[in-house]
């Protein structure tokens, strides 16, 4: 063991030796060579149109600001990297950007697990990551270092957005999900918020078909055969389209209505298979949003990719936007500097203006419940009745960080 | 309730065997594991996909596409028996593992670069949605059609196997490759046809299932196991095995998260456990 790690060693030293000197050379003119960001993330496997959609958003943000002369005078560069949802190969890309890419920033990728691995690098050599896609709340709560910034809203902040729409209305709770670790927290801060906001609402089952499961008939009749008023549901992707599709002909949707987290490639992808009256939890919902610069955002990035900008698209296109004010407004690209920048700025974004709590980087993203209708203007099923829920009513309490930060 | 319980075991027992079925039938009389079976059912489901945009969104479009899409599975079969798998056929196993789990990887990409990574949707025909009332709940009709064709590929392949002359040389070929040879049967032929035929087998439950759940790069991982699993369960080889098989797992998935839910996933392993410790050659297989 002790021959294998010391020769490991020499070799990365050796490695090492001539890009030092490089960087060092580089830094010499860096006034006029561009910044840049390096974005690793989940480009192929289930997550591949939440990178896309991370990638299109960062792109246009850049293209923003380098039309209008760029930052601090120089232009801004991006340099995607497929992690393909693997961890360690996350951890690869995100050290060899930093190491010899000569990349100043991150974007995060869609995994939550590959974001825990590219946040450990981040704080490794003290470069901010910008997360727009994953939730886990580990994230930023026990594994926080201040280098690492959220867009997205968390795990927590989902679950009781959507418990305290469904807590008011229904009585009897079932329960679908994958069985992986997201899941289980989700419905543990399901029904801690549902016993707080409804003390009488009970859960009449738990069904945990496998993460990727195509057959759901058994999971339907045994959630139908417990008559809950409502359910829960942690099924996204694959795993969701196949249960609302199977799901209609056992009249499941009219007997209890479906909540769950919704993302706008879900929409799209079902068309008129997603039934009308589910509760959609979404995170930026680009036509529930009616704003100028929504719209126009909207507009101009159907033209550019053909397709609807997605909630991904729309939270890493407003993390940019936050990065790049805080590095106009703290003067350098020192990540200190623009650090404490970010912790104080309030940033004007499509869904609002968006601030980073300093405690634990979390943004105040709000989140979107409504309920499926037809649309005559789009080809899916959209959102009525829109809520906007304020990031500060959900988002976990100082109390509650410092108790989950000390029990670690 | 129950009933409807039991029924919708069945419905997933029947996609199962149909699966299955192919591989055990490559399995029996190739002894080739064939890991590239779940991108035939891959295909199959892509075909499908293709044949129900280019007909149109109609009952039409979908028996089109449960006719078409199989033999497109079987075409593609054929050939990589033909150009490939007869290549290195007297080699030692690990070549052909080596090579059917290649040829899952570059399936696997021509998808992606021909449908992209997105999950995508057949609708069902609107002749076959819809449920049927059974003791006061709803039993989907699409279900029901993939039990019927469940039992009838099941009687397909008896009928095949008990009245044939093709059936009984598949069956000695199962039993003794090397008496079929040394009675003047075209043996690589005959390879072609079963593999095409397992194949075949393969894109039939792509093609059922496409309208059921969704397609992706990836849903040939996720039948694979499943199949090897009914395959060792049933005895390898054996159809008959893998009929039992499918139906036993399909309904102890469906019985069982009655009980206990949080064992979903593990049903179908619980039963391959069990038949290891208690019957390690399988249900109907022989020692």
């Amino acid at each position: 063991m002790n021959k294998v790690t010391r020769r490991r060693l020499l070799q990365g030293a050796a490695a090492i030796a001539p890009l030092a000197t490089l960087g060092w050379r580089r830094s010499a003119n860096a006034q006029s060579k561009p910044i840049r960001l390096g974005h690793p993330s989940d480009f192929t496997g289930p997550s591949a149109a939440f990178a896309r959609g991370q990638s299109n958003g960062i792109q246009m943000a850049i293209d923003q600001v380098n039309a209008e002369g760029g930052l601090l005078g120089r232009k801004l560069e991006l340099v995607d990297r497929d992690s393909q949802m693997k961890p360690n190969l996350g951890t690869e890309h995100a050290r060899e950007l930093v190491t010899s890419g000569n990349v100043d920033f991150l974007f995060g990728p869609a995994s939550s697990a590959v974001a825990l691995a590219i946040s450990n690098i981040a704080k490794q050599y003290k470069k901010i990551v910008m997360m727009s896609t994953p939730n886990t709340p580990r994230l930023l709560i026990e594994l926080f270092h201040p280098y690492v910034f959220n867009v997205s809203p968390s795990g927590v902040m989902e679950a009781r957005a959507l418990a305290d729409a469904l807590a008011a209305k229904y009585q009897k709770f079932g329960f679908i999900g994958a069985d992986f670790e997201a899941a289980h927290q989700g419905l543990k801060y399901f029904k801690d918020r549902v016993a707080i906001k409804n003390p009488k609402a009970t859960f009449t089952t738990e069904q945990w078909p496998k993460l990727g499961e195509s057959d759901y008939s058994p999971y339907i009749t045994a959630l139908l055969s417990s008559q809950p008023d409502a359910i829960y549901s942690y099924l996204f992707g694959a795993d969701m389209i196949g249960f609302f599709k199977q799901s209609a002909a056992y009249g499941l949707p009219q007997k209890a209505p479906v909540g769950g987290l919704t993302f706008l490639v879900d929409l799209i992808s079902l068309g008129q298979d997603m039934p009308d009256g589910m509760y959609g939890l979404m995170r930026a919902p680009f036509f529930a949003i009616s704003n100028d610069a929504m719209t126009k955002f909207g507009a101009d990035y159907k033209k550019r990719f053909d397709t609807y900008p997605d909630d991904n698209a729309i939270l890493a296109h407003e993390g940019a936007h936050a990065l790049f004010e805080a590095i106009r407004k703290a003067g350098t690209i020192d990540s200190d500097a623009v650090v404490k920048t970010l912790e104080t700025i309030s940033v004007p974004a499509l869904t609002g203006t968006l601030k980073f709590r300093a405690l634990d980087h979390q943004c105040n993203s709000p989140l979107y419940v409504g309920v499926t209708t037809k649309s005559d203007k789009y080809p899916f099923k959209i959102l009525r009745d829109v809520q906007v829920v304020k990031a500060e009513d959900i988002w976990s309490t100082p109390q509650e960080i410092e108790a989950a930060r000390n029990k670690t | 309730m129950i009933l409807i319980q039991i029924l919708s075991g069945i419905s997933h027992g029947a996609v199962l065997f149909i699966a299955a079925a192919g591989l055990t039938l490559t399995f029996g009389v190739l002894r080739i594991a064939n890991f590239a079976h779940g991108s035939l059912y891959m295909t199959g489901a892509f075909a499908a996909f293709s044949i129900v945009r280019w007909v149109g969104n109609s009952t039409a479009g979908f028996l089109t596409a449960t006719v078409l899409a199989p033999l497109a599975a079987a075409l593609l079969g054929a050939a990589i028996e033909f150009f490939l798998l007869r290549r290195i056929a007297n080699r030692s196993n690990h070549y052909q593992l080596i090579l059917t789990y290649s040829l899952t990887l570059i399936i696997a990409d021509l998808a992606a670069m021909l449908y992209g990574r997105n999950h995508l949707s057949v609708p069902r025909p609107s002749l076959l949605d819809g449920g049927i009332a059974i003791a006061g709940f709803t039993f989907p009709f699409y279900n029901m059609v993939l039990i019927v064709v469940g039992l009838l590929v099941a009687t397909l392949l008896a009928l095949v196997f008990g009245f044939t002359r093709l059936g009984k040389i598949i069956q000695a070929a199962v039993m003794d490759s090397e008496m079929v040879v040394a009675s003047g049967i075209n043996v690589p032929q005959l390879h072609t046809l079963v593999f095409a035929a397992g194949a075949w087998l393969a894109g039939l439950a792509g093609a059922l299932a496409a309208p059921v759940g969704s397609i992706s790069v990836g849903m040939d991982a996720g039948i694979i196991v499943d199949c090897f699993a009914i395959v060792i369960i049933g005895g390898a080889g054996s159809i008959s095995g893998a009929f039992i098989a499918a139906m036993v797992v399909g309904l102890t998935q469906s019985l069982g998260i009655i009980v206990a839910p949080r064992l979903a996933s593990a049903f179908i392993f619980l039963v391959l456990f069990i038949i290891l410790l208690v019957r390690p050659q399988g249900i109907l297989g022989r020692a």
